[in-house]
């Protein structure tokens, strides 16, 4: 039992980072492109379009993954398409990436647009003079300038799916191994005796990892201001 | 030769505007929102004219009839801003290197040497443009501008944020560089004495429209008419007095032991400096303001003044309330009278005078050591 519960804890740490990895990975160029989009670009429904991507900020999280279930879950169309080509969501790991995807992508459309929305345009029209053409100026300018920023987004993102529960337990279920992680884990392990030895294991091994991650975004936040003109 | 003709419209303003530049030294001068900056942005392209024409060197840059433009990256200047806009997160090395991934090295018409020889930038290469003073930034934005290789530079209040020794400096930098390499140079400034001391020529635009273009005296009466006539008060140059920033370089000959006093000279023309311990050999570049400058039609005799030097007049241009005697005497030194004068002492071309320069009214805004390159003063 106890061998068996160790094992457990271990897939359990495992799972969580790989979430959390593969969510903020799938988040990276959403949320770079949007954060330029918003900070950059006039255009018709812009409001619009910021609302709906900072929506999931606000929304409790359950209705997020509640809306994640009845959009792809195994009766509707989108899931049966799903299954049929050997991608099934609902209820598998997948599901739990989707989930702290979508709830932790604001995080990142926010620190890109706030870093982007502090790189001065006229630095590009800089550039523009010195005959770099637009991919260079974007690439070596714009993004370079703003990356400080930008990566402190992405560690938030990561913690942020890394603490995700309410969207994951609707929308992947809390079964052992397979869509358990850590969050789900110790809310598990404190409802059953004798768990909660394990639990603490698991409150330290969270605490550490996103102590870490907002340590460094603030080491990165500071460097972001210190390029600033 | 630079053939312009724009038309731009903006909620509450319009430029209308069509000119030529010669390939010399032109200053673009209005007062705040008369459209200087606006003008230099449809020349390089980073804006688009409603309508117009741009033709450089022969060369059709935008033809609004023929729907055609060329983009930024194609046009032959380079561009000077207000505040250098280095890229602050790149050392000083890699800001002027910058260019250098976009352009081809046939098409550069300078080496780094040369830029590093012209804009003395060498002692900082390594530090980050927020390490450096506002005169180092904008010699930094220079030799960074110059290493895209452009056949026209365009400079947009290069010195608004210097001191006037910084800016004196940075303005000898660029006259020895169009002299040296023959860059034809659109300068925008709202400093009238700097632009009058050392622009070829002037375009005065005012509302959108250009008022007057020439040479830099005669434009500058055009602007002084308008400020009386307008009894001008809110402008920015409201209390403006002509004034003429003389500019020379002389080397270190002898140090007078009687007058205590270093000799420098050029072309035969000696001045006493009040300076001791500059090495014999040393590049002086030095500031004479004009109005520092006593005219004499005989050789005073026991005076305080060290220097006294003999000359023939060359040009005499009167400017509102002031008047401008341009004397050759080995180099050329303006100086600064009221318009009574010019009639009292009868100033005109060819006549011969005597300049009186006292040694502490020269100022010394940059050195050359003789075999090496510049040193801060």
């Amino acid at each position: 039992m106890e061998q068996r519960l160790s094992e457990l804890l271990v897939q359990t740490v495992l799972l969580s980072l790989k979430v959390s990895v593969l969510a903020t990975v799938f988040n990276f160029l959403p949320g770079i492109l949007l954060g330029w989009l918003l900070a950059r670009k006039q255009f018709r429904g812009k409001t619009i379009v910021d609302t709906t991507v900072n929506i999931p900020l606000v929304l409790p999280p359950i209705v997020t993954g509640y809306l994640l279930l009845i959009s792809l879950g195994p009766g509707t169309i989108t899931g049966r398409f799903l299954e049929q080509l050997g991608l099934p969501v609902a209820f598998t790991w997948r599901a739990a990436v989707l989930a702290s995807a979508v709830v932790s992508l604001p995080l990142l459309i926010r620190a890109a647009r706030g870093a982007f929305e502090q790189i001065d345009p006229a630095l590009e029209d800089a550039a523009r003079m010195l005959r770099a053409p637009e991919w260079a100026v974007f690439v070596q300018i714009t993004l370079s300038m703003a990356f400080p920023g930008i990566a402190a987004g992405i560690l938030l993102t990561f913690a942020r799916a890394f603490g995700e529960f309410g969207a994951t337990i609707v929308f992947a279920s809390n079964i052992p191994g397979k869509t358990q992680t850590i969050p789900l884990a110790i809310f598990t392990l404190i409802n059953q005796p004798g768990g909660e030895r394990y639990a603490m294991v698991l409150v330290g091994i969270a605490v550490v990892i996103s102590y870490i991650s907002i340590f460094v975004n603030e080491w990165l936040l500071r460097r972001q201001s210190k390029w600033k003109r | 030769m630079l053939l312009f003709e724009f038309k731009k419209t903006f909620d509450r303003f319009t430029l209308d505007i069509a000119g030529q530049l010669s390939a010399g030294i032109t200053a673009l001068v209005g007062p705040s929102g008369s459209g200087k900056t606006t003008l230099l942005n449809l020349i390089s392209g980073l804006r688009k004219a409603d309508s117009g024409k741009l033709v450089v060197f022969n060369r059709v840059l935008y033809d609004s009839q023929n729907n055609f433009w060329t983009k930024p990256q194609q046009r032959p200047f380079g561009y000077v801003f207000q505040y250098s806009r280095l890229f602050s997160h790149m050392t000083v090395r890699e800001n002027i290197q910058f260019p250098l991934k976009f352009v081809s090295p046939s098409a550069n018409r300078f080496t780094a040497d040369e830029v590093f020889k012209i804009t003395q930038i060498h002692p900082y290469l390594d530090r980050y443009p927020s390490q450096l003073s506002g005169g180092e930034q904008q010699r930094v934005a220079l030799a960074r501008a110059l290493m895209a290789g452009p056949e026209w530079l365009l400079l947009d209040e290069p010195m608004g944020a210097l001191d006037i020794g910084a800016k004196l400096q940075f303005l000898h930098f660029l006259k020895k560089l169009h002299r040296q390499h023959n860059l034809p140079m659109l300068i925008v400034s709202h400093d009238l004495n700097t632009v009058m001391s050392f622009a070829d020529e002037v375009l005065f635009i005012r509302d959108g429209k250009i008022r007057d273009a020439g040479k830099p005296f005669q434009v500058m009466s055009t602007v002084l008419t308008e400020m009386e006539l307008e009894h001008t008060t809110a402008t920015e140059w409201d209390g403006y007095q002509p004034n003429y920033h003389n500019i020379v370089e002389m080397r270190v000959e002898a140090f007078d032991t009687q007058r205590e006093c270093l000799i420098v000279s050029r072309n035969k023309c000696q001045l006493f400096l009040p300076q001791r311990n500059i090495p014999m050999g040393t590049t002086l570049v030095l500031h004479i303001p004009s109005n520092e400058i006593i005219l004499a039609i005989q050789k005073p005799q026991q005076i305080s003044a060290n220097t006294v030097l003999k000359g023939r007049i060359s040009r005499v241009e009167v400017v509102g309330n002031r008047a401008f005697v341009t004397v050759q005497c080995g180099i050329e030194l303006v100086a600064e009278v009221v318009p009574g004068t010019v009639r009292r002492l009868s100033l005109q071309r060819g006549k011969e005078i005597y300049l009186i320069l006292k040694a502490t009214a020269i100022r010394i805004i940059d050195r050359y050591d003789q075999n090496i390159g510049a040193q801060k003063t």
